[in-house]
């Protein structure tokens, strides 16, 4: 890899760690696209590369949301299952899929997560403590001194929902926390930010799944994924002290165009107009 | 994490110095031997070895928890967590 280059994905990679930490994405959904149009890349080595950086961005973050007790380890854990066995039934299918049809679904991935971006998901209320099913899976955190209690429901809904993300993230390499949040908000009743904390930690054993099947099949580049995950590690970094003093909603929307832009390059990347 | 890092920054600079060639990640046994030439290719791969484990380190944390509280449905629940990670190790060698 060109010094020159390699600089260039340093710097790629930390605007998109930078960009998914005040956005509250992962940075995979920048990554991948900008490794194959602009680095020329196959979707499978930017896949690679880009499950590490999730990896490192998700490892940072989730162990400060655990140590403040807003993430749902028990939680994570059991769907973690779902989202792993997708994580890794995913990347065996992308092995295997030609590049253009992973460039077309990652189209329809980033309309998505454009679409996710500006709806207004956090109108559903909250579930009340108690067990469910075989699990008491309440939780309570603290947000500005006010103690937050909230229970789990739709268990088994939630895990075929888990599972969805992850086969989304092993198969395309994004951290699947734009299928995993929803699934919990809307369908499990747990509170918006216990379910962004939870996803951060599931979405480190999801990639790992999957970062596992990429490692062995030869698929993650060593000096790729070196450049990517520091460069995504110093812009989350960057992000997260950033955070508190940016406006998200405008930026959300520019973003969310930005997106569907991007969509229109990987459809075209994927009828083979673009290399 | 912070070792992961560590161990890629190292590889990056040795790669920026001597430069030579970075193919795929390499398996562990062939990274040490490679970091202790101190190439390139050796560091960075146990920086990503590390890093891709490290979600995995959190789960046998979360498990020696569970049992120390005689939680055994989540003792299994994390159980469950390492077979699958196991399964993805295996995964070639079924494929």
């Amino acid at each position: 890899m060109d010094p020159v280059i390699a600089l260039g994905i340093v710097l790629t990679a930390a605007a998109a760690g930078l960009l998914g930490s005040l956005l509250g994405l992962g940075g995979g959904i920048i990554i991948v696209p900008a490794l194959t149009l602009l680095f020329g890349y196959s979707m499978q080595e930017a896949i690679g590369a880009s499950l590490v950086a999730v990896i490192a961005t998700s490892t940072g973050s989730a162990s400060y949301y655990v140590e403040e007790g807003v993430s749902n380890v028990r939680l994570g854990l059991i769907l973690g299952i779902a989202t792993s066995l997708g994580g890794l039934i995913g990347a065996m299918v992308a092995v295997y899929t030609d590049q253009y049809i992973l460039a077309l679904l990652f189209g329809f991935m980033l309309i998505y997560t454009a679409y996710y971006m500006i709806r207004n998901s956090d109108s559903t209320g909250i579930c009340p403590s108690g067990p469910c099913g075989a699990f008491d899976l309440s939780c309570s955190y603290k947000e500005e001194n006010t103690k937050v209690e909230y229970g789990v429901r739709n268990l088994g809904k939630g895990m075929a929902g888990s599972a969805v993300g992850g086969v989304t993230s092993g198969m395309l390499g994004v951290g699947g926390g734009v299928v995993n949040v929803p699934v919990m908000r809307l369908w499990m009743g747990v509170p918006m930010r216990a379910a962004c904390a939870t996803s951060n930690y599931m979405i480190g054993i999801t990639a790992l799944a999957g970062a596992i099947v990429y490692f062995q099949f030869g698929m993650i580049l060593a000096g790729l994924a070196a450049v990517v995950a520091i460069g995504v590690f110093c812009g989350s970094l960057l992000g997260s002290r950033l955070s508190k003093r940016l406006q998200g909603k405008a930026l959300k929307t520019v973003f969310s165009i930005v997106l569907i832009s991007v969509s229109i390059l990987m459809f075209l990347k994927a009828a083979g107009v673009m290399p | 994490m912070y070792i992961s890092l560590a161990l890629l920054s190292v590889g990056v600079i040795l790669y920026l110095v001597d430069g030579g060639e970075v193919g795929s990640v390499l398996g562990p046994v062939e990274a040490i031997a490679s970091a202790l030439n101190l190439e390139a290719e050796g560091w960075m791969s146990l920086g990503i070895i590390s890093l891709i484990m490290t979600p995995l380190a959190g789960v046998v944390a979360a498990l020696a928890v569970f049992v120390r509280a005689k939680e055994l449905r989540m003792v299994g629940v994390s159980l469950l967590v390492i077979c699958v990670v196991a399964l993805a190790i295996l995964v070639k060698l079924i494929a």
